[in-house]
């Protein structure tokens, strides 16, 4: 076994831990870190995906990288955070046709879209569902055929309510944010909570143990003002050093 | 010296088989006149056995106006939509075999008819409605979204009642099977595709001429009297059975029998109900003409030739146009795609989905 005791794999998400990981680890030198982060973002990871009728499987390469990088660093346990915006081309910005959908775990409805379309639960999920399984849940099965330790399946932050601060930093949506406008909060939340049932659904039974948002990151489900990034989607380091912190004590490495 | 004149003397080209069908398969047609025209304008609507599904494709990508009253929001994927049922008639009725079942459906719709028989739970909740057990995968997650969504449906069905300007039913079986207590029937034995066969509760039945006369006349008359001006295309389904539930007969003499009376029973229609016309294209696919070459390897699927055959016909009787040359305005997929460039658009899998198919699976 090397030393390194945990391997995080991700895209953008995976940007706020290691952000964290490089400040909390300055001091040590980088042979002597114990956590080692890989964007599948990065040119050397590229392309992710080979694509046969619309559906997504890793490319070859791809799959024999992972499995040497886990082959060769043994480590302790893998830390995933694979895409996780997926949702969001759903949720983030108001579609034309407005739509809203019945939850009945969730007692209240902040959407105030009530007199927009109905999607039947059922079908929204399974939407959701396609979304996931061509996306996060690719790198997902393959690291759970690959690994031989734990995988802490991160899932993404949770919406930032404030539209305000989504206009100011857009990020990747641009302007489609002006053209369409920003989904009322409550959507969105609905829809990131619906993508984390999903995710916890497939990896269930597995060993695979679910990361979720740090309660302290939370503001009435959405995450609180001090973890938000210049950006609308994705957490700041002080986000990553909490969730540093969770996998820390959940899956006893020390890094 | 002039010939003797005989009651066939006169008659037209297309009742002899010597002046006008020995001609290749391809060419032949059995349709001699359309009932009307179909133009772009008119809201089409389907409803009945498989082979009704491609009609409805058909009529969709033809560019005429295929009235979908039930239609996934367009943020879903077309084949999640597809995997719901969605498109693929015009409301999410699934397969509708029996002209009982669509009389059923049109009174469960209008609140005259309460079914006792009204989902089927499981112990996880889950539930099946029992009157479109195959409608999504693994069916209703929960009961509350079982009835949310079957008020939807319902509100579709009156829609199409009350909009339709064309409805094409096609006639599939006669065998059913239905609740002894109120004679609610289902499109699938229960305990083939949900819920429990219990032989105090649930009882086979053939249906026979005159039952299916008399509930298609039913249920024109429901439709009329809401949208007096529809017009009705009848077809039956050249689809045999997959199995039969009579153990004294084979599914191929049942078949025969099943398909005849469906025939007779179409033709009575047509002669009875006014703007109710007959579409033979179960003798395009089953007439000897063509050799048995319209079926697949199993004896049941119909090739694509084979309803290409039909819709070519289809077309012709019914169009100022036929299928190569249909110059069709935007379809509702192009709207959709439209819509669609939201999120990504993808092609839309064309896949007939009979759930008929369960019976034989559950046997496995």
């Amino acid at each position: 076994m090397s030393s390194v005791e945990l391997l995080a794999f991700g895209h953008s998400h995976l940007g706020a831990l290691q952000q964290a990981y490089v400040e909390s680890a300055k001091d040590v030198p980088l042979p002597e870190r114990k956590a080692r982060f890989f964007r599948l973002n990065t040119k050397g990871f590229q392309p992710n995906f080979v694509t046969t009728n619309g559906k997504n499987d890793l490319a070859p390469d791809l799959k024999q990288r992972l499995k040497s990088i886990l082959i060769k660093q043994d480590p302790k346990a893998v830390l995933l955070s694979a895409m996780g915006n997926g949702y969001n081309s759903l949720a983030m910005l108001q579609h034309p046709k407005p739509f809203n959908f019945y939850w009945p775990e969730m007692d209240f409805d902040e959407t105030g879209l009530e007199q927009a379309e109905e999607i039947p639960f059922d079908l929204i999920k399974a939407q959701v569902k396609d979304i996931a399984e061509n996306e996060a849940l690719v790198f997902w099965r393959e690291f759970n055929a690959l690994a031989k330790c734990p995988i802490y399946l991160l899932l993404p932050p949770p919406p930032v309510k404030e539209e305000s601060h989504i206009r100011a930093y857009p990020g990747a949506f641009g302007e489609r944010v002006q053209k369409y406008g920003i989904s009322p909060p409550g959507l969105r939340l609905k829809m990131y909570m619906l993508y984390m049932q999903v995710l916890g659904e497939a990896v269930k039974g597995t060993n695979t143990i679910v990361i979720e948002a740090p309660f302290a990151a939370l503001s009435g489900g959405y995450l609180a003002e001090p973890y938000w990034a210049h950006d609308p989607t994705h957490a700041n380091a002080a986000y990553g050093a909490l969730i540093l912190d969770d996998i820390r004590q959940k899956a006893g490495v020390e890094i | 010296m002039s010939k003797k004149k005989n009651p066939y003397s006169d008659l037209p080209d297309h009742c002899f088989w010597s002046r006008s069908h020995r001609v290749a398969a391809a060419a032949v047609d059995p349709v001699v006149k359309g009932g009307f025209k179909l133009n772009k304008d008119m809201k089409i609507a389907t409803a009945g056995s498989c082979f009704a599904q491609h009609i409805a494709r058909h009529l969709r990508k033809s560019g005429f106006n295929y009235f979908i009253a039930e239609e996934a929001h367009p943020i879903i994927r077309a084949d999640v939509a597809q995997a719901f049922n969605y498109g693929v008639f015009s409301a999410r009725y699934g397969n509708l075999y029996t002209t009982r079942q669509l009389l059923q459906l049109v009174k469960r719709a209008d609140g005259s008819f309460v079914p006792q028989e009204d989902v089927w739970q499981g112990e996880d909740g889950t539930c099946i409605d029992p009157y479109r057990p195959n409608i999504q995968p693994n069916g209703f997650s929960r009961v509350d979204d079982f009835r949310r969504d079957r008020v939807r449906h319902f509100a579709a069905v009156n829609r199409i009642l009350d909009e339709a300007d064309v409805f094409v039913f096609t006639l599939g079986l006669t065998e059913a099977w239905r609740a002894k207590a109120d004679g609610a029937v289902f499109p699938l034995a229960p305990g083939v595709a949900g819920g429990q066969f219990d032989p105090k509760r649930h009882e086979f039945v053939n249906f026979g001429v005159d039952d299916i006369v008399s509930d298609f006349k039913e249920f024109a008359g429901i439709m009329r009297k809401r949208n007096p001006k529809v017009k009705i295309i009848l077809t039956v389904s050249p689809v045999p059975l997959i199995a039969t539930a009579r153990a004294d007969q084979s599914v191929i003499t049942a078949t025969a029998y099943s398909k005849a009376v469906l025939r007779v029973a179409a033709e009575k229609l047509c002669s009875d109900i006014e703007d109710c016309f007959y579409f033979p294209s179960y003798e395009v696919i089953t007439g000897n003409f063509n050799r048995g070459r319209y079926f697949g390897e199993d004896f049941r699927e119909v090739k694509p030739a084979g309803v290409g055959h039909v819709m070519k016909l289809f077309m012709k009787h019914y169009t100022d146009m036929e299928t190569a040359a249909a110059q069709p305005k935007p379809t509702r997929e192009q709207q959709r795609k439209k819509e669609k460039s939201f999120v990504e658009d993808v092609g839309e899998a064309l896949q007939v989905i009979c759930d008929e198919e369960m019976i034989e699976r559950n046997r496995a």
